[in-house]
């Protein structure tokens, strides 16, 4: 194991976690978890540590249980198209594993070989390729989950078509283990394309640089992904195109001729490389970085009003314009400018300095008539309140 | 239910909805004892009152007033469903979803349109054609099944192959809650802060909230669509086509067979042009752009000569191509012309089980002495024999159960699963402890249990509850004992 699988101490909104455990299989898991009980021990669950910022402000942790060491690949079937994993799998790993059968998943991270698919699931991320290829949450066809009492529960299957019980694969996505611990995913895979290509367009404006997105968007050229970004350059319109080999420089050259209908860039440029258009979400979605990162839900006929406004007050800004989400980023500081934006009312605040997480839920507003559904969850899956306690929404 | 009790609750459904909107005579309840389910479930349980809100409001105090009463809440839509999800098992109050048929809002840049859960799955995509987007969630009863249906059920279809089901597209959903709440959860963008809820209400087959409107994800309609027809001398060679052309890193936008029994039904009914000697023809679109199709559609041509296809055809014109797909999607129904009914299991293996799996149904059709008559989603594994019987024989309704059991069972056994996208309703509830442990049920019952303390919305569906095998078994003779007027 290298030296990021040891991750040792788990620091969490400025407290460090000396006690951690490293369970490497789901029965050490069970062990761990059981032993808290006796003791009334509260743990952190925590995955690669790249997404450890977000959450609201918990009460202490006496240790901190990692899953980097439940890391097999469990089962992987490329003619059915599906893959067992244990949570601990990175998706570098994941996606390594794939590209030997020409198969993967459109999973974004800002630290592939650190960010794990278990907390990838946990905090409910995706990135912008869920335009073309989907969501995390649309890939999870089963899953388990311990509780904190050490028993598993599984749901869904490894069938790629399945409306057998209740969909408890997405009760758990983003509930930032508030319910119990993942110990296995099942996802479904996807063919990979034979052919990438990042076509990034700068712009004087952002109005320009959207209407650009938003052309592509609509056209029916199937980007793999879209989004917009401020950048030293200018305001920057990155395109993702995935297509078979023979198909791709035809589709680049259209691509580019609907996006310069719309407006003309000040530059153009092609690489061969279709993570570069994924650079500045990585870059704005980075939570490991002690920045404040923001997640705004702002849809993309709304965003061209929207962009500017937060680039005047500073902030670095990445939107996803085929999701309708807005990422902004900006170093850390005693207080906040949200510069009278309304998006703001309802944003999830995935990384936050500890003083500015108080008296906030970082979740954003969650509407009354859900609040006692919410909490009777953790009251049925976790009535000790024992997993990542206080980090969830409402402080769940 | 006393008698006093059933007018107050009478009277205080037509102040919320009108007279003429409460339905509670006998005969007029009769036709929501029924869904398309078969009649060894249907036809047996009533509601007290069908009630057809115009309004999400309306649905919000519906549930209100049979709260009051402590009767049980049950959702329907078209009525369309195949495993009696929308049967009131335990009486109670309907609440039919047939006003509400608006197309509220339709948002192309931002790809997404919020519709009244009574809509017709087909009249949303025919609605917005023009503007170059459709609904892709289109299971084959899409020319009546409903959107709130389709939410419930999480309906798949032949499309969600590439395109995924119905939870894949949708956004958002305004649900009136258990507790008599009206609430918006989720919204417009693709991901939303905490756990997702809109996810663990899609396919709970109305267990957990009543959906009065849904905010779904529009999908831009592809600039190049091919349909090919490749007919095969056996089905293990068709099923063989069908891993090759996944494993080829392929995704066609569907990937369909049927088998001979199928296709004598079809072609004496619509003459689509399916090769009358064939054993197996695979209904294959592409779609996307238009120099990947032209590649793929070469691919898989060739992939099903290699796999031994006597013919390959590509439909040359719009019009054939919806010929060749009218035959499949009425499948079901020619299957009259060779028997009076059929009972229709849903079950699901992984791919590339599918050739010992359709070599099983085979071995029940012999085992059992009943036709089976095969058309199915083979590129999600997804299997859908159709098992041609008649119901006043003597003993053939018990075979065709029997028979739909060892199915399941084997498909279980092989890696599958107890239902691939027609629900699990009433018919299929305790199959459940088949593929789940007590451990995962009680996970289950904690999500059911936090939505629904009282247990009132559309109670004893989805997972074991009250009844046991046993009592299904029973409930299903009691079925054949009842007169001849229930024809499937």
């Amino acid at each position: 194991m290298s030296s990021e699988v040891e991750l040792v101490p788990v620091v969490v909104d400025g407290t460090d976690i000396t006690d951690v455990r490293f369970p490497e299989s789901p029965q050490e898991m069970s062990a761990t978890l059981r032993e808290m009980q006796p003791v009334d021990a509260h743990a952190l669950i925590v995955g690669g540590g790249t997404r450890t910022a977000f959450g609201n402000l918990g009460g202490s942790f006496d240790l901190a249980i990692s899953t980097r060491k439940l890391n097999r690949i469990l089962q992987y079937e490329p003619d059915n198209m599906t893959m067992a994993v244990e949570p601990g799998c990175t998706i570098e790993q994941i996606r390594e594993a794939l590209a030997a059968n020409r198969q993967s998943i459109a999973l974004d991270a800002a630290h592939d070989s650190r960010s794990t698919i278990g907390g990838a699931y946990a905090t409910g991320m995706s990135g912008p390729r869920r335009l073309g290829g989907g969501s995390l949450k649309d890939w999870v066809i089963g899953v388990e989950v311990m509780g904190p009492d050490g028993v598993n529960a599984k749901a869904g299957g490894m069938v790629v078509k399945n409306v057998t019980g209740f969909d408890m694969m997405h009760l758990h996505y983003g509930a930032l283990g508030a319910f119990g611990v993942v110990t296995r995913l099942n996802l479904k895979v996807f063919p990979a394309p034979t052919a990438s290509r990042s076509i990034q367009l700068v712009y004087t404006t952002p109005e320009h640089a959207h209407a650009a997105a938003v052309a592509l968007i609509t056209s029916q050229l199937l980007p793999a992904s879209i989004v917009v970004a401020n950048t030293p350059e200018g305001w920057q319109t990155s395109v993702r195109c995935d297509a078979p080999e023979e198909a791709i420089e035809l589709l680049v050259q259209r691509m580019n001729a609907v996006a310069a209908d719309a407006a003309e860039p000040i530059s153009a440029n092609v690489s061969d490389d279709g993570s570069d258009a994924l650079s500045a979400f990585r870059d704005t979605a980075d939570l490991a970085a002690g920045d404040i990162v923001v997640r705004l839900p702002i849809r993309a006929s709304h965003q061209p009003a929207a962009l500017p406004r937060l680039a005047d007050t500073g902030w670095r800004v990445c939107a996803d314009v085929g999701s309708g989400l807005v990422y902004a980023r900006r170093p850390s500081s005693d207080a906040l400018d949200e510069g009278g934006i309304e998006a703001f009312s309802t944003a999830t605040w995935l990384a936050l300095p500890r003083h500015l997480k108080t008296d906030r839920d970082v979740f954003g507003p969650t509407p009354d008539a859900v609040q006692p559904i919410l909490r009777r969850l953790k009251d049925s899956f976790d009535p000790e309140r024992r997993l990542n306690r206080g980090r969830f929404a409402l402080g769940l | 239910m006393a008698t006093q009790d059933r007018a107050e609750l009478l009277q205080a459904l037509a102040a919320v909805v009108g007279e003429a909107w409460v339905v509670s005579d006998p005969a007029g309840l009769s036709v929501y004892q029924y869904d398309a389910s078969d009649e060894a479930i249907a036809g047996i349980h009533q509601p007290v009152a069908a009630v057809l809100p115009a309004t999400a409001e309306e649905v919000r105090d519906v549930v209100r007033v049979a709260l009051a009463h402590g009767l049980p809440v049950v959702p329907r839509g078209a009525g369309t469903g195949l495993a009696g999800g929308a049967i009131a098992c335990r009486g109670g109050v309907m609440i039919v979803m047939t006003r509400m048929t608006r197309i509220l809002e339709v948002h192309e840049v931002d790809r997404y349109a919020i519709v009244e859960p009574g809509l017709i799955n087909l009249d949303l995509s025919t609605a917005i054609a023009h503007r170059g987007y459709f609904f892709a969630p289109d299971p084959a009863s899409q020319r009546a099944c409903s959107i709130g249906g389709n939410v419930a059920n999480n309906s798949g279809g032949p499309h969600c192959l590439k395109y995924g089901v119905t939870s894949n597209h949708i956004l958002g959903l305004e649900v009136v809650l258990p507790d008599g709440s009206l609430t918006w959860v989720g919204g417009s963008s693709a991901e939303t802060p905490g756990f997702d809820l809109t996810g663990a209400l899609v396919g709970s087959e109305g267990t957990l909230g009543v959906v009065t409107k849904a905010m779904v994800r529009l999908t831009r309609t592809p600039e190049e669509v091919a349909v090919l027809l490749a007919s095969f001398p056996t089905m293990e060679s068709a099923s063989r086509a069908v891993t090759a052309i996944i494993a080829d890193g392929i995704l066609p936008a569907s990937l369909e067979m049927m088998d001979a029994l199928t296709i004598t039904a079809v072609e004496a009914a619509f003459h689509c042009g399916y090769p009358l000697d064939a054993a197996a023809v695979l209904l294959v679109e592409l779609d996307g752009l238009r120099e990947t199709v032209a590649e793929h559609r070469e691919a898989v041509a060739r992939l099903c000569r290699q796999h031994d296809a006597q013919q390959v055809r590509s439909a040359t014109t719009k019009a054939e191509q919806d010929l060749l797909w009218l035959g499949r999607k009425a499948a079901f129904g020619t299957l009259g012309r060779l028997a009076p009914n059929y009972y229709l299991q849903d079950t699901v293996v992984p791919r590339t089980k599918l050739p010992t799996a359709l070599e099983f149904v085979g071995q029940l059709s012999r085992d059992f002495d009943i036709q089976i008559a095969n058309v199915f989603h083979a590129g999600d594994g997804n299997l859908h024999p159709l098992m041609l019987f008649d119901r006043y024989r003597a003993g053939e309704i018990q075979r065709v159960l029997e028979a739909g059991d060892a199915l399941l069972a084997h498909c279980i056994d092989a890696g599958g699963s107890v239902s691939g996208e027609h629900g699990i309703g009433m018919e299929k509830k305790d199959a459940l402890s088949l593929v789940f442990t007590t451990d995962d049920l009680a996970a289950m019952a904690g999500l059911k249990r936090s939505f629904d303390p009282r247990e009132l919305f559309n109670p004893d569906k989805v997972f074991p509850t009250a009844f046991s095998c046993g009592e299904l078994s029973n409930l299903k003779q009691q079925a054949l004992e009842v007169d001849g007027m229930y024809v499937v």
